[in-house]
């Protein structure tokens, strides 16, 4: 989708060259993340993509055209930008900054309006309340949404983005890059995206890019460049907690069982006594529409004789967790909670098993270990 | 009291005064703005000659008007002309219009700039959309400072052959007319007031809201 060909850059009076003979291909609707220490190319090689910056040698192919060939302004109305400073109009209104690049496209202004009201749903924000504000009026999230908003106002299959959480605290932070990788689920845009932060990296790259003076020291999907670093700089930049950050990468529906027992509310008490029979302690109960509702403890139950009126004895979970939580968050969960097994629930907050904390420790394990042997 | 009776006495004098005063300093003005904001516009990115322009304005800008009109009446082709008037205006003006325009257009955010070519939008509109607007308050102060000026260096003008506000003044100090000296002293010093509340107001009407918002 994006062809880098042995791209380099050179600056008059600089000993090495700002970016030297890059190759690097980008696969359609993938997050490419480039990261690396400051001053080792990473925002010059996003902005030769769209020749903010021109390349002093080498080929940039987008989807098979050559970039190099194009004329910059029509090329650049094709690729969404976003930059850490934003740097939405302030004597526009939010309406007319995301109207730029249909504007510049010739849209017509109905159809403007109506992509406008789309987006600004799209990412959050309520379109009636926002339209006609001006971005002094804005929050830094907001700014920052409206930038995102304004960067896919004409639904450009390529997006660079230069740092574009970089501005706002680390709880908006958070929140965006989550709804940002939410969209992406749905939008598949190509993307680029700069960042300094390797956590950001992990977190929201299909593929890593890692880079050091101008090269490319490593370009592979996450979980390679922790578990395999090419070399003791990548191992260094990704930083000596990598069994941790595994934990930020790996997703809990790789591990979810249903390990547990269940039971429908409603069930005729028969059932309880035949778990007992069966050995069973913790079963876990749900709604008839599949929907998490607690756990009985049915040798409680039981041994106490109370399995006739059994609903009344439901105890509700402390925590529960959706399936493409991560390692991590399931582990702040348990810790927080001092709870051991947690249900996990699915986007319609259906109920589809448990993790626990054996199950998490003996994953991590495994992966280390099959990706050592493969060494 | 006795200036009062001047004052309307005299009436038709004045407002034709008047009407020639800011006949001058508006059509001085006009090409001031036509001048200026184009130069401006033209040395933003080019900083060395700007640097040399705005020392040429900052010398013009130090010599006295008298001295100025002097000088230009020696200039073949100009003389005792309304030419001359209007050519020493349009050169007082200069250093607030030509430092203005250069100054607000070089400190529009780099950010706002790089989104716009990012964006695709021609350099021609992003100086029309983008810089312009922006830097358009800072602009817009340095014209209301070179209007304001022009009101009063035009008095002076009555020296080679205006007939304008100056002139009570003028004729009033030779002849030792009291009520003459203050009477024109008090319009010049009025319409200086007036032209700048003028100003004001327009300023509010053009600005973007979405600038004032962030003062």
């Amino acid at each position: 989708m994006i062809e880098l060909k042995n791209i380099s850059k050179y600056y008059k009076g600089m000993e090495r060259p700002a970016v030297s003979k890059l190759d690097l291909h980008i696969e359609k609707g993938e997050i490419c993340v480039f990261v690396g220490p400051s001053g080792c190319g990473k925002t010059t090689t996003m902005k030769m993509i769209n020749r903010i910056i021109e390349p002093s040698d080498g080929e940039i192919f987008i989807d098979g055209k050559n970039a190099m060939d194009l004329d910059p302004d029509k090329l650049r109305v094709d690729i969404g930008y976003v930059i850490q400073k934003i740097g939405l109009f302030p004597h526009f209104t939010v309406y007319e900054n995301i109207a730029v690049v249909p504007r510049l496209k010739g849209w017509k202004e109905e159809k403007i309006k109506h992509r406008v009201t789309e987006l600004l749903e799209v990412v959050g924000l309520d379109p009636q309340e926002n339209m006609h504000k001006y971005p002094n009026q804005l929050s830094g999230g907001q700014k920052q949404r409206v930038g995102v908003a304004r960067a896919m106002a004409v639904n450009p299959p390529v997006m660079l983005m230069d740092e574009p959480f970089g501005a706002v605290d680390p709880i908006t932070r958070t929140q965006l890059q989550n709804e940002f990788l939410n969209l992406q689920k749905k939008i598949k845009k190509t993307i680029c995206f700069v960042t300094h932060d390797i956590d950001e990296a992990i977190k929201m790259g299909d593929k890593i890019a890692i880079m050091c003076d101008g090269q490319l020291v490593q370009y592979d999907t996450p979980e390679n460049i922790l578990f395999n670093p090419a070399n003791e700089f990548v191992e260094e930049f990704v930083g000596s907690d990598r069994a941790l950050k595994v934990l930020n990468l790996l997703k809990i529906d790789s591990i979810v069982e249903n390990k547990l027992p269940t039971i429908i509310v409603g069930t005729d008490s028969e059932e309880i006594k035949k778990l007992y029979e069966a050995r069973k302690q913790f079963v876990v109960v749900l709604e008839k529409n599949g929907k998490l509702r607690g756990y009985i403890d049915v040798r409680k139950l039981v041994d106490k004789k109370n399995t006739e009126k059994w609903e009344q004895y439901i105890k509700n979970y402390q925590t529960q967790i959706s399936e493409d939580a991560t390692f991590k968050d399931a582990m702040v969960e348990m810790l927080q909670n001092d709870v051991k097994t947690i249900p996990v629930l699915d986007d319609d907050k259906k109920y589809i098993g448990i993790v626990n904390f054996d199950m998490i420790k003996s994953h991590v394990g495994e992966e280390y270990e099959t990706n050592v042997e493969e060494e | 009291m006795s200036t009062v009776r001047y004052f309307l006495k005299n009436i038709d004098k004045i407002v034709d005064y008047t009407i020639e005063h800011i006949a001058l300093i508006s059509v001085a003005m006009a090409l001031a703005l036509v001048i200026w904001i184009t130069t401006g516009i033209l040395i933003r990115n080019r900083e060395k000659l700007a640097g040399n322009l705005l020392g040429v304005a900052s010398i013009i800008m130090s010599i006295p008007s008298i001295s100025i009109y002097g000088i230009l009446v020696t200039v073949p082709g100009f003389g005792l002309s309304r030419k001359s008037a209007v050519l020493a205006l349009v050169l007082y003006a200069m250093l607030p219009i030509v430092r203005n325009v250069y100054i607000a257009l070089n400190e529009v955010d780099d950010g706002i700039i790089e989104a716009a070519r990012g964006m695709g939008m021609p350099e021609r509109q992003i100086l029309w959309k983008v810089q312009l607007p922006l830097a358009f308050p800072v602009i817009f102060a340095g014209i209301r400072v070179a209007m304001v000026m022009m009101v009063g260096i035009a008095t002076l003008s009555v020296y080679i052959g205006e007939r304008n506000l100056g002139r009570l003044i003028q004729q009033g100090i030779t002849r030792t007319h009291m009520d003459m000296v203050l009477t024109g002293g008090l319009l010049v010093a009025a319409l200086a007031i007036i032209v700048d509340g003028v100003m004001a107001l327009i300023q509010k009407k053009l600005i973007s809201p979405g600038l004032h918002l962030s003062e």
